[in-house]
């Protein structure tokens, strides 16, 4: 019987490749996982902020809860994005305008906009 | 990664070695068959390997079912995925085994159905995973799937007894003496505890990876 090495090696290489490309996955898996640990860390710490420094949001008094220049809110998008809890409309647009103008622009750290302050906050 | 885990992948590599030096360097040419039986060296112990992990996903559901510890859930997932890889490599290196040797690269025969079968009971165990919202319904059902698919692993290794298949009985794990000669036998053996190692590598390392992803989804 003729020995066909062609065939002998194309299923090695067929296990290895598969096998590398498993290996291959679990390694980005690892990375993505690692990334994302890292960001719902950094946002459990900016909730834990964001508790402890502005218990009294919920009436309005919107205390500044993070410095007016923090552009790196851990709950924005990190490719440039708009924030999804910002309003869209025209009108709320304005708003926006108005609160720039103000202190701090929804999305970035201001209370009404993050997730924190949606629930009942804790009083401390 | 842990260090048991990152040592396992390196007896995992160490055993890789060693499974090719006695396929290639140490078991002879077969006489009747040429060297197109070397495949066996992977084709073998990677079914053995599938079995195993399969057998893993029944204890672990079980235990899932018995106690509901994400432990034995997320063992059970990590091993279903590694012996579904290790299944598609023996149906593939099965199939380029049977050109050369029978003359086609696959038959409907009672082996080489219930092996499919198998295989896509399992890749329906990972579907049925992500096709649920409710990680708890997902694992519950995926356990009962896992407990129910096990008894198919019977299946397929008496198939060959049961029906009249192109595909030969088994060599190793069969009752009486070996019908091999020793040198093959330890070229399959020390193949198996190879991918073993490597099997147990990777169910470690996703394992790992599954727990962090619930953890980091919490």
């Amino acid at each position: 019987m003729p020995d066909n090495w062609a065939y002998v090696f194309a299923a090695y290489a067929f296990a290895a490749v598969v096998l590398v490309t498993y290996w291959r996955h679990l390694a980005r898996r690892e990375r993505e996982v690692s990334s994302l640990a890292d960001r719902s860390g950094a946002s459990r710490s900016g909730r834990r902020t964001m508790q402890t420094s502005a218990p009294d949001s919920r009436d309005g008094a919107s205390k500044s809860v993070a410095p007016p220049d923090a552009k790196s809110n851990s709950s924005e998008p990190r490719d440039g994005t708009s924030n999804l809890s910002e309003p869209r409309d025209g009108a709320s647009n304005s708003m926006n305008r108005n609160d720039e103008r103000g202190r701090v622009a929804p999305g970035s750290a201001h209370p009404r906009s993050e997730p924190a302050s949606r629930t009942p906050l804790q009083q401390s | 990664m842990t260090p048991a885990t990152r040592a396992l992948g390196w007896l995992a590599v160490l055993g890789l070695a060693a499974g090719l030096v006695m396929a290639f360097g140490v078991a002879p040419r077969e006489v009747t068959q040429g060297n197109v039986q070397r495949i066996m060296y992977v084709h073998v112990p990677a079914v053995g390997v599938a079995y195993l992990a399969f057998m893993v996903v029944c204890a672990a559901s079980l235990v899932y079912l018995w106690t509901r510890s994400p432990r034995a859930d997320r063992l059970a997932a990590a091993a279903t995925e590694v012996g579904v890889v290790f299944l598609g490599i023996n149906i593939a290196t099965g199939s380029i085994w049977g050109k050369p040797t029978w003359g086609t690269w696959w038959t409907w025969d009672a082996r080489l159905t219930s092996v499919s079968v198998v295989f896509l009971m399992y890749l329906g165990y990972l579907l049925l995973r992500r096709m649920t919202d409710d990680p708890e319904r997902s694992a519950r059902y995926a356990a009962v799937l896992g407990v129910l698919a096990a008894p198919s692993i019977y299946l397929v290794h008496t198939s060959v007894y049961w029906w009249r298949t192109l595909h030969q009985p088994p060599s190793l794990l069969k009752a009486g003496p070996a019908t091999m000669p020793p040198v093959f036998v330890i070229a399959i053996l020390v193949n198996f505890v190879a991918l073993g190692l490597l099997a147990a590598y990777f169910v470690s390392k996703r394992v790992g990876l599954l727990r962090r992803e619930q953890e980091a989804l919490a």
